[in-house]
């Protein structure tokens, strides 16, 4: 039964949802006027490196204070302003004000030019070289790598199948290893219910639009929630911020190299090459188990995208010291949000700062 | 309105979330079936059935006024694509060369019996897959410069 409230308060609560309407009232126009777009990804950087589409950001840190710096390193369908969303939003941020040496190494947006890329232009080409950009720019002689989703798998394959690579510590976030638990858009392709032909489009690439309409399979009434939460919210400013920075975010997809697709569709979803241990690469086998050096497996237990029990396998796989967080959250939790900036990123930065060496000092 | 309930959720919200499930569970399993991703594929093959047929039609028209097709714009598209990642390639050759230190014919000669004898770093591509690009690590196979010969 609910409780009754006294008329003082029953008045209290009137005067706050007048409030809070006035405020929807206002946050609603200027969002449909699109009046108040937040910038995204404003942190200041130096582009240090590049080559095709590809580029390395070096974020202008002003106290660093551990070494080695650490490269994130995005996925292949989606912006990677997530990492850098809004001033105090942002893992960027966060992680230049503890004292690290940030890097970004961003694939741009492809096109017909770059239908052709396979997981090795990837992994053998642009991963090694941003890596060399990053220790020339910083003067350290190692890097951490820390991949975001598909990034995240870009970031394993070449620690694997890398053994010289001048990786200190390596931090996976949201990463899928054992595909057979993708769910139900990994398992069209893998029973033949969708083939590669049937996505990849006249340009050879997969359209951001396919990517956005596949991941909003997976929750069709996630529109609708996202909407409620909207009408919920409105009369808060920096609720309106945040939605409006990552419905930006979820809409923003960039195409997928087809190569790269035929080959994640065959070798990891159809194949489970991770799991089995059958993945190769440039005619080279790739095993996880050659994955020595420490790594921290970051897992959402709400992730709808890469559901924990694709990810977790990953802790058991690697070859060296494997340590997990797990988070009560969704997908993007990682990266933005409030629980980024209470839970993740604290414990992310303490796992970094535990496997870092303390620099005097440095400035940039 | 939200007057009597309780602080952290509003009557409508409790109501909307009840109802949003209520629809969307049925709309899941509808979207996770194996009919609903063959429905796409049929569509998405339907869909560029319709579009040839289309262009078909159209093409000729489009020619009396001297206009290109979209299917022959998007062949010139693929070939202009084709001609830039063969570019592409070449510099990154280029570029790998260039970034080798200078050696001496005597050093060269070895290297070139070196480059017939299988390499065990960088294994045969065996698996169907496309080889990786040439790196400034180690080139695919450096193409002649102007200043030998």
């Amino acid at each position: 039964m609910a409780p009754t409230l006294r008329p003082v308060d029953l008045l209290a609560r009137l005067e706050r949802d007048v409030e809070h309407n006035a405020l929807r009232m206002r946050n609603g126009i200027s969002y449909v006027a699109g009046t108040h777009r937040p910038q995204l990804g404003r942190s200041p950087k130096d582009v240090v490196w590049r080559r095709d589409k590809a580029e390395l950001w070096h974020y202008r840190c002003s106290r660093i204070r551990y070494s080695p710096p650490l490269m994130l390193v995005h996925s292949l369908v989606s912006r990677s302003y997530i990492m850098d969303l809004l001033p105090g939003n942002s893992m960027v941020e966060f992680l230049c004000s503890a004292g690290f040496d940030v890097f970004m190494l961003d694939w741009g947006i492809a096109d017909e030019l770059d239908a052709e890329n396979t997981l090795e232009t990837y992994v053998d080409e642009y991963l090694p070289l941003a890596v060399d950009a990053a220790r020339a720019e910083s003067g350290s002689d190692e890097l951490t790598l820390d991949g975001y989703c598909l990034g995240g798998v870009l970031a394993l394959l070449y620690a694997a199948s890398h053994q010289d690579a001048p990786i200190r510590t390596l931090i996976v976030m949201a990463t899928p290893v054992d595909w057979d638990h993708m769910g139900p858009l990994a398992a069209a392709f893998r029973e033949g219910r969708l083939g590669t032909g049937d996505i990849v489009d006249e340009s050879g690439n997969v359209s951001p639009d396919v990517i956005y309409n596949g991941f909003r399979t997976i929750s069709p009434t996630g529109q609708l929630v996202q909407y409620a939460n909207l009408w919920e919210h409105l009369w808060d400013d920096e609720y309106m911020q945040g939605y409006q920075a990552m419905g930006q975010w979820t809409r923003d997809h960039v195409p997928f190299p087809g190569a790269a697709f035929e080959q994640m569709v065959q070798r990891l979803i159809r194949e489970n090459a991770l799991m089995r241990g059958t993945m190769r690469l440039g005619g080279r086998p790739v095993d996880l188990a050659d994955v020595r050096v420490p790594l921290l497996n970051v897992m959402a237990e709400r992730d709808t995208i890469v559901p924990l029990r694709a990810a977790e396998p990953l802790t058991a796989k690697v070859g060296g010291e494997a340590d997990e967080l797990r988070l009560p959250a969704g997908h993007v939790a990682f990266a933005a949000g409030r629980l980024a900036t209470k839970l993740t990123l604290p414990r992310l930065a303490d796992w970094l700062a535990a496997h870092s060496l303390a620099c005097t000092g440095k400035k940039r | 309105m939200d007057l009597a309930m309780s602080p952290q959720s509003p009557l409508w919200r409790r109501g909307f979330d009840r109802l949003e499930r209520m629809i969307g569970e049925p709309l899941e399993v509808v979207a996770h079936s194996d009919a609903f991703f063959e429905g796409i594929a049929r569509a998405r093959r339907t869909q560029e059935a319709l579009e040839g047929l289309a262009e078909g039609l159209s093409r000729r028209s489009l020619h009396l006024f001297g206009v290109p097709s979209r299917s022959e714009i998007r062949h010139l598209r693929e070939q202009l694509a084709h001609v830039e990642r063969q570019l592409r390639a070449i510099s990154k050759q280029l570029e790998a060369q260039a970034s080798q230190p200078p050696t001496t014919a005597r050093e060269r000669s070895g290297a070139s019996e070196q480059a017939e004898r299988p390499s065990a770093r960088q294994p045969h591509q065996s698996d169907g897959s496309s080889a990786p690009r040439a790196t400034p690590r180690e080139p695919a196979s450096p193409p002649p410069t102007r200043s030998e010969g």
